[in-house]
């Protein structure tokens, strides 16, 4: 049979406050509670999530970072955005209408990667278009 | 036609992308030298669940929690403090059944942390938080300083992950402020440059002109004070009687002759965009302009790394004056990646060999995670007391890390102050200076006492003493002197049975018990503390309990307030985690995402494809070659093996204090102990710490 665990178990387990757990809860990164509020109870499989999630961090992930390596793994959506999500991302205008949008958080280009591709793309326009106007 | 009043549209109670709606009214009143602060954080759950809400509240980090209340309705629920273990306890156990809790932490000296167990669905509730504080002086003239909003800091928190503060572009908070003056400040000309104030009723009460905001901190200059007459009070409390001398010091323009070095530490960090940079440019400015041809300067600009302007320290002549104003003007900007301010102030006390008293100015919005405990930290003071450096900080910007510019000063004997862009600097930074031309007071308390304690107090400062008695004095004596002047005061006591300047005194004392007496007694004294919590408990009734499981919501900071001609913008002021390098390092600037989300300061730790075992034994050969007397040790060839700045800095420190050869053992032997770097830094950190400190 299942083992059942109250949050103040399932606390004492692991070594973490249960408003700590409850805030991985709110991140996703542990499902919640079975049960209704008086009769919550709590399984191996929350233990074997907050266990994972201890182990990432060790390994300086941050819990953004968990969630996402936690859904490649179970081959979830992982999110897009949610409401109230910031995000800042660098515009680099090449030409009239055509920009390159980069998100420095996502991408593992380097800098100077970004100026040589913005550079490529300008340098294919300006290729093309006079290429056309040429075969005009 | 549609029309927006048509709309039933109640903006406290419609659901916000923000879950949380808060509001904050507060009622400052000066009482001569010491604050009271009382501040109503109102929260709406706008959402259709219940939540459990938790907020970070900024305080002044030499503040006392005096009182915690909830208001709802005509209800009012006191808070009591009790030991951290009992409070979660109890916090769980009213959640479990149902009903609600409200926990409030003192999570860092600087800083608050509130839970609000199960806020319901589309309901109210009002916080009242006591705060008290003590105005900071400067030439005879008190500010008022209160944080309000936090920024992003530098570097790690070392909070729970519940409890580590966000700021959201989202969140937008009202703010209302009153003032009352009593006191010797009743008459005093009262300015706000962060809070524009208009008087009210009475000539001694002010509240904002405008509503205002709750991304910005608060500051109030007070001139045209009346003379403050010495005084000293006697608050009683179950056998203790708890005392408070307060004095606003002479002001003595007299200032030493002799030479000094100034080292101007400059902030460039990213953080420094927009404002904060603007006024470190004029407050340099000023700066310059009052130095004296007998002394030398240079100028150091830190951001994740540190660069200095002049090669060696300068005199001070029309030609340098000129050249660090145009470098100033032309050339600095916030383009230095992260703030590593411990970093920054070693490298310039350590980058010459000091012939002469040294200060440091530094510059900076302070904006990084630090705590006393933190190695860092002890070697830089560790390193001040050694040299008799001083550290003179001056905050700028919309939100300065009061912390941080307090502790430096606190730690080496100096002083600081906080500017806010919107003031007229000029008093204030031309009065700062010439405290580097003058020594601290030298204050003694002729009274025998239980207990007191004397903070560094420098000329027309005002300053509150607390002193413990175990038997009720009637009066006391107490001495200020400087090279310049000699004054005895002998103050009778008077009674105060105000419960915030009796927990102010109490909480003053608690810093400097022993651990194992700090619980009990902030239990006894009803303080907040780290070893203790305040809670309270709401029963609900059957009706307003659910079954569900409220979720668990950050209430964020706001945005720090950027100027730009009056317009509220995004500055584009770089997020925390984005300031990792600076422009000048690598031209391949990698932002992996483990560097990119993690809150682990970077940049002066080992890089991390260092091939330890194989470096550390080219180490060995290196030093073994040194005994040998094959090579002569140098600092740069252990740079060039790939010693990370951190373990650079305590070998530099290990160096000044036992010499080359003792240093070449110290690290043989650490070498042939450990394979690991982050083992032999430890080792290396703790040697330095017992050098300087454990002696």
């Amino acid at each position: 049979m299942e083992t059942h665990y109250s949050l103040a178990e399932l606390s004492q387990l692991v070594d973490i406050s249960a408003r700590t757990i409850r805030f991985y809860m709110s991140k996703g990164l542990v499902d919640k509670p079975l049960g209704a509020r008086k009769t919550a109870y709590y399984t191996d499989k929350h233990l074997q999530q907050l266990l994972t999630v201890i182990n990432w961090q060790k390994e300086g992930l941050s819990l953004d970072e968990i969630f996402q390596q936690q859904n490649q793994l179970t081959s979830k959506q992982p999110p897009q955005f949610k409401p109230g999500d910031v995000q800042v991302v660098h515009r680099i205008h090449i030409a009239e209408g055509v920009e390159l949008n980069v998100d420095l958080l996502k991408t593992h280009l380097s800098q100077t990667q970004i100026r040589r591709l913005s550079d490529d793309i300008y340098g294919w326009l300006t290729e093309n278009l006079e290429q056309e106007k040429a075969d005009v | 036609m549609f029309r927006m009043e048509d709309r039933a549209f109640n903006s406290n109670r419609n659901p916000k992308l923000l879950p949380v709606q808060m509001s904050s009214d507060i009622e400052i009143e000066v009482n001569d030298l010491l604050v009271k602060t009382r501040m109503i954080q109102t929260f709406t759950n706008t959402s259709d669940e219940p939540i459990e809400a938790i907020h970070s509240i900024p305080v002044p980090s030499d503040s006392t929690l005096v009182d915690f209340k909830v208001h709802k309705n005509n209800q009012t629920w006191q808070g009591t403090v009790m030991a951290k273990a009992k409070a979660d306890q109890a916090y769980e156990n009213a959640f479990e059944d149902g009903n609600s809790a409200f926990q409030l932490k003192r999570s860092k000296e600087d800083l608050l942390s509130l839970a609000l167990g199960n806020l319901l669905s589309k309901e109210t509730l009002r916080i009242k938080l006591e705060l008290a504080f003590p105005l900071q002086w400067i030439a005879g003239q008190a500010q008022l300083y209160l944080p309000l909003v936090m920024g992003e800091r530098y570097g790690q928190s070392n909070l729970l992950p519940e409890e580590d503060p966000e700021n959201s572009f989202l969140a937008e908070y009202p703010l209302n402020i009153k003032l009352k003056l009593n006191g010797a400040l009743a008459s005093a000309t009262v300015d706000s440059p962060s809070h524009p104030l208009i008087s009210v009723n009475q000539a001694n009460q002010y509240e904002t002109k405008d509503k205002g905001l709750l991304d910005r901190d608060l500051k109030i200059n007070f001139s045209n004070v009346s003379e403050i007459c010495p005084s000293f009070s006697v608050n009683k409390q179950e056998g203790d009687y708890l005392g408070l001398i307060n004095i606003v010091t002479p002001v003595d323009e007299n200032q030493m002759a002799e030479s000094r070095d100034i080292l101007f530490v400059l902030d460039c960090s990213g953080s420094m965009n927009g404002t904060p940079m603007t006024q470190l440019k004029k407050v340099m400015r000023k700066l310059l302009g009052q130095m004296r041809p007998q002394d030398r300067f240079n100028l150091f600009l830190y951001g994740s790394s540190v660069e200095s302007v002049f090669d060696e320290i300068q005199p001070v002549t029309e030609d340098n004056i000129l050249n660090a104003k145009r470098y100033i003007r032309r050339k600095l900007s916030a383009n230095l990646g992260g703030t590593e301010t411990l970093r920054a102030l070693l490298t310039a006390l350590m980058s010459y060999k000091k012939s002469q008293p040294i200060d440091i100015v530094l510059i900076t919005d302070g904006d990084i995670w630090m705590d006393q405990s933190d190695n860092q930290f002890k070697l830089v003071k560790a390193y001040a007391h050694q040299e008799n450096v001083r550290i003179f900080p001056i905050g700028v910007g919309h939100a300065t890390t009061e912390k941080t510019v307090k502790q430096l000063a606190e730690m080496s004997s100096g002083s600081y102050v906080l500017t806010n862009p919107n003031e007229d600097i000029s008093f204030t930074i031309e009065a700062h200076f010439r405290r580097l031309f003058s020594e601290p007071l030298n204050i003694t308390l002729k009274t025998e006492n239980e207990w007191h304690q004397i903070p560094t107090v420098y000329q027309g400062d005002g300053v509150q003493i607390p002193v413990w008695f175990k038997t009720q004095p009637n009066q006391i004596d107490i001495e200020i002197s400087s090279t310049h002047f000699n004054e005895s005061y002998n103050l009778t006591t008077t009674d105060d049975n105000r419960a915030f300047t009796r927990k102010w005194i109490a909480d003053r004392r608690y810093q400097t018990l022993d651990t194992k007496e700090k619980e009990s007694f902030a239990i006894k004294h009803q303080i907040l503390t780290d070893k203790t919590d305040y809670l309270i408990e709401l029963t609900r009734s059957e009706s307003e309990k659910t079954d569900e499981l409220p979720s668990l919501v950050k209430v964020p900071q706001m945005d720090v307030y950027e100027s730009n001609d009056g317009h509220r913008v995004m500055s584009g002021r770089i997020p925390a985690f984005l300031r990792k390098h600076s422009d000048s390092t690598m031209d391949d600037i990698k932002f992996s995402l483990k560097s990119s989300f993690s809150d682990k300061t970077t940049s002066f730790e080992e890089p991390v494809d260092i091939e330890q075992i194989k470096q550390i034994k080219q180490l060995i050969e290196y030093l073994n070659q040194v005994t040998s007397g094959e090579v002569e040790f140098e600092i740069i060839r252990l740079a060039e093996l790939n010693l990370s700045e951190g373990i650079l800095d305590s070998v530099r420190l290990i160096i000044f204090e036992s010499g080359e050869q003792k240093t070449v053992q110290i690290l043989q032997e650490l070498c042939s102990k450990h394979s690991e770097w982050r083992a032999i830094k430890g080792e290396l950190e703790i040697y330095v710490f017992k050098l300087f400190i454990g002696r």
